[in-house]
This record gives C-alpha cells, structure tokens and sequence, in this order.
C-alpha cells in the first residue's frame, strides 16, 4: 500500500513542480485578430458589474448618432461624435437620471477597423468626462496634435 | 443518476462561462488611473489632463501658429485662480507646456521661467562673458589701428591712459577692460602706438580714457566727460595720483569710493550715502554694459576717436522675443445646501499679443461637480 501511494506521490510531485516551480515567466497571449477585427469605431467597455433589472452597461443606453473624423482648418486631425442618452424610455426603467461616462479617442496612422492586429495609436486622448442627460445628445470633439490619422476609436466607459 | 450527472454537468458549464466574464484580480498598489477621480468635487487631475489635451491642438490650430513658418515663441503669465479652491495653478500651464512641446514638433517654444535652470545659465552667460569681452577688445584694438589717426600717422604715436568714468556708480570696474585694450592695441599696431607708464601722461599726444555706462540704471550721476578729463588733468599737476579707487572708506560695507568721483559729486553727497546704505545699489546689476572708449588729443582735448562697445550684456529670459503671452483663470460659482455643495467651474486660456495687448485666442473648458461640504477644501 505504501509503495503504491509513493509510486503515485513522487511522479504526481515531480509534475507539479516542473509545472509550476521552473518558468520565471510565461508567455502573454495576443489578443485574437478576429476580435480585433470585430470591433468597430466606437466601443463601450464591459460594465463594473451586472443588475438583473434596469441596465448598468452604456451600451444600453447610449445612442451614436454620427461620427466622423476629418481635418479641421489647421489640418489636424478632428473626430466629431453624437452621442444620445436614451435610458428611461422602457417602462422597468423609469427613475433613469443622467448619465456620466468617459470617452477616450485613439488616432491610428493605419486603418483598424476590420483590419485585425493593430500598429501602434499615433494620438491618445486622456478619458474625457462627458454627462448626458436623460433624453439628450452631446456633440463632442477630439482633435489630435499629431497630423497623419487615418482611422481612429472612441473607447466609452463608465468610470 | 443521469439527471445528477446533467445539472452538474450545467453548473460546471455556467462557471466555466462565467468566468470569463470576472473581474481580474490585479493589485492596485494604491496607484490609480490619473483620469479617475478618487475624492469627489474640486480641481483633480482629470481636469487638468483634459484641459490640456484640449487646449494643446486649439493653440497649434491657431493660424498665427500653423501658419507661421518659424517658431512660435510663447511666454508664461502665471495662472490666476478666483475659485473657492486651493489649486497649485502652474499644473495646468505645466500639463499644457509638455503637450505642446511634445507634438508641436519644435513649432512652439517656451521660456525657461522660474525654474532651477536659471541660475546656471547665469553662471554659464557669467563664463562666457569674458570671451565676449574679449573680442570685443580686439574688434576694437584692430578699428583704432586701422583708423585715419593711426594709419596716416607718419611717426609714432604716444597715449597715456587715464582711468575710465564709471558713470554710474555701481562698484563696477571698467579699468581692467582699459588695460586690456592697451595691451591689444600695441600688439595689433606692431610698434606704431606706444603708451605711457601707467599713472603718467606726460610726452603723451593722445589721451585714452572712456565712459562705462550701465543702461537703464536708475541711480544714476549725471558727468559730463570734458568736466572729467578737467579733473584728472588737474590731478596730475597737483601730482595727486591718477588711482581711482582707495581702500573702503567704511570697513563694514566694504565701499570703495570713486574719488575721481568725489572730486566732480561733491553736490551730490547724498547719493553716496544711498549707494552705502542700500545693497541693491551696490550688486553688480542686471543691465547691459558699455563702455566708451575715447581718444582724446592731449592738446586740445578734441575726441579723435569713439568707440562705444558692450562689456556686459544684460541677462533676460529671452521674453522679450514672445510672439504671444499664454495666461488663464480659475472662476467657480458655488451653491451650498444642507451639507451638499455643487461647484461650477470654468477653466480658461488665453494668447495675448505683448505688442497690442489684444487676446488673439481663448478657449475655455467647464464642469460642474457636486460633492459634501467637508472635502471639497483641497
């Protein structure tokens, strides 16, 4: 019976060290191209936490209404966004108050959108804090110093 | 047996699901995004991250600056702040200063501005000052060489030296510039202008003295130059020496007392007495140095030869070359109720042309905060 329990222990023991004991590091895994290339120009990140009724997640309540990026007559690169705060329009919702979120915009040289694995952002905007109120649209620009931008994000989140 | 197997099956599934959706558990260390707010209400650093990435393009949007083909140079008012707030306002013009020094790609420049670097530029500027001096002297030398005086004179020349006018009382010595000259000038003319023993003037045709002037200084003594040269040639008939400076006068202060000076301020004693008393009138100020180099005829005491060049220049922090003048305010309005405070606040940056006075741009950023009574105070 002993000798059965330490043919089992030692090989068991052995693999648990040469698994866990040995790598100073391991390797960070590449965010999946296919995700990547989902994503489109405006995103909202995963919500704190989750409600069973009424909603937590932006992405319930807020709206894009248009979104463009140009030059602005310095030629520098300009997003303009639309974004509406429609919670309270469901009957389970009706004490909705305004919404506070913040919005970062990323310029790209290359294009993103659909385009997989990414280069790195030329411009990065701080997370600008924007309230909406219930019913409302705000109209919002972000303009980057660095000339050249192609494509661009706005990342939404709520805090 | 299989229905247990089902429903166990299904949780094991739902966890599996589920947990790709938690949060990570990642220690914070206590350091948090610069964009969050931690304490409510007040001036934080979201405000001042957002005022400068949204002030920083307007600036370089401007035409006066995208369309400006050179560098656009920008001087550093100090922020005002007229909010209920205790906020340290440089943060906003430093934030605002490294955006646009780090996209602007050169097309903007500041001033160093009180800052640390500033005292060892003044020590750098001190260093290279006599080297300064130094060409100066012998752009000066080789021009009083080359003069009609020297260069149609068909024998040689003999000046005396007699010690330069400091006009403006300031403990500064232009004498030691004097005596370089001289030896420049013998050098550059090889043998054609010779000098008298220092202290002496007799057998001289030429006399070589001067003015040094300090610009813009506000204690000034007003002499007049013939008065001067009157003065040193009547000390040399009364075989008075011709050493301008004598030993401090008093020994706590240090003083050395013109006593050329002496001789022409007697009316104005009272001017003495402030440059003993104040401590300011002594330092070497912060103005530009000149000195006027005359050659006198020892005959008729007509100038031959003038030459003002600048021993020292005045130190600036270069402002003086600012296109614009880059300021801004704090405003707040407050509303308190029942230990609730809501604060509107109103962060603004203007260009000022320096020349016109006229704002050439503003743009402002507002945000309105609520939060309780007790840490609104930063």
């Amino acid at each position: 019976m002993k000798n059965k329990l330490s043919e089992l222990l030692v090989p068991a023991l052995a693999a648990l060290l040469a698994l866990s004991g040995c790598k100073a590091t391991t390797n960070l895994k590449p965010e999946s191209a296919a995700d990547l290339a989902e994503e489109g120009k405006i995103v909202v990140v995963r919500p704190d936490r989750y409600v069973i009724f009424g909603t937590r997640s932006a992405e319930d309540y807020l709206r894009v209404t248009y979104s463009k990026l140009t030059d602005n007559a310095a030629g520098l690169p300009e997003v303009k966004v639309g974004l509406r705060n429609i919670s309270g329009s469901h009957w389970w919702d009706p004490g909705s108050k305004d919404c506070t979120i913040y919005v970062q915009t990323v310029f790209y040289r290359e294009p993103i959108t659909g385009q997989g694995a990414r280069t790195a952002p030329v411009f990065r905007t701080n997370k600008q804090p924007v309230v909406i109120r219930r019913g409302d649209t705000r109209d919002l620009s972000f303009v980057s110093p660095v000339k050249g931008v192609r494509d661009y994000q706005i990342i939404i989140s709520e805090d | 047996m299989s229905r247990k197997l089902m429903f166990l099956l299904s949780v094991s599934l739902s966890v599996i699901v589920f947990s790709g959706c938690s949060t990570p558990q990642v220690s914070s260390h206590g350091i948090v995004d610069v964009d969050s707010e931690v304490i409510e209400g007040g001036v934080g650093s979201n405000e001042v991250r957002t005022v400068a990435q949204k002030m920083g393009p307007a600036v370089l949007a401007l035409p006066a600056v995208a369309n400006n083909a050179g560098v656009t140079r920008i001087a550093i008012a100090p922020m005002k702040n007229s909010s209920r707030f205790v906020v340290d306002t440089n943060i906003f013009m430093k934030k605002l200063r490294l955006e646009l020094n780090r996209y602007s790609q050169g097309r903007v420049r500041f001033f160093s501005q009180q800052n640390n670097a500033r005292k060892t530029r003044h020590e750098i500027l001190e260093n290279r000052r006599e080297d300064e001096v130094d060409a100066s002297l012998d752009a000066v030398a080789e021009q009083f060489v080359q003069s009609y005086l020297v260069s149609n004179s068909k024998k040689q020349l003999r000046l005396a030296v007699i010690p330069v006018l400091n006009t403006n009382l300031v403990g500064m010595n232009a004498d030691s510039a004097t005596a370089l000259l001289r030896n420049k000038i013998v050098e550059a003319s090889k043998g054609k202008v010779v000098f008298t023993m220092p202290g002496t003037v007799a057998g001289a045709d030429y006399l070589l003295t001067g003015q040094f002037i300090a610009v813009g200084m506000k204690k000034e003594g007003m002499v007049n130059l013939a008065e001067y040269i009157g003065v040193m040639n009547k000390r040399i008939k009364e075989g008075k020496s011709l050493e301008v400076y004598q030993r401090p006068v008093n020994k706590n202060s240090g003083i050395q007392i013109n006593l050329v000076n002496q001789d022409i301020f007697l009316n104005e004693p009272e001017l003495f007495k402030q440059i003993q008393a104040s401590a300011n009138l002594r330092a070497n100020p912060n103005v530009t140095k000149k000195l006027n180099l005359l050659v006198v005829s020892a005959q008729d005491k007509m100038a031959v030869f003038e030459k003002l060049f600048v021993i020292e220049k005045k130190i600036t922090e270069g402002t003086e070359k600012a296109k614009f003048i880059l300021s801004g305010e704090i405003t707040s309005l407050t509303k308190k109720q029942e230990g609730k405070v809501a604060d509107y606040l109103l962060i603004t940056m203007q260009l000022v042309s320096p020349e016109s006075n006229e704002v050439v741009w503003e743009d402002g950023y507002e945000v309105k905060k609520s939060s309780a009574t007790g840490i609104v105070y930063q």
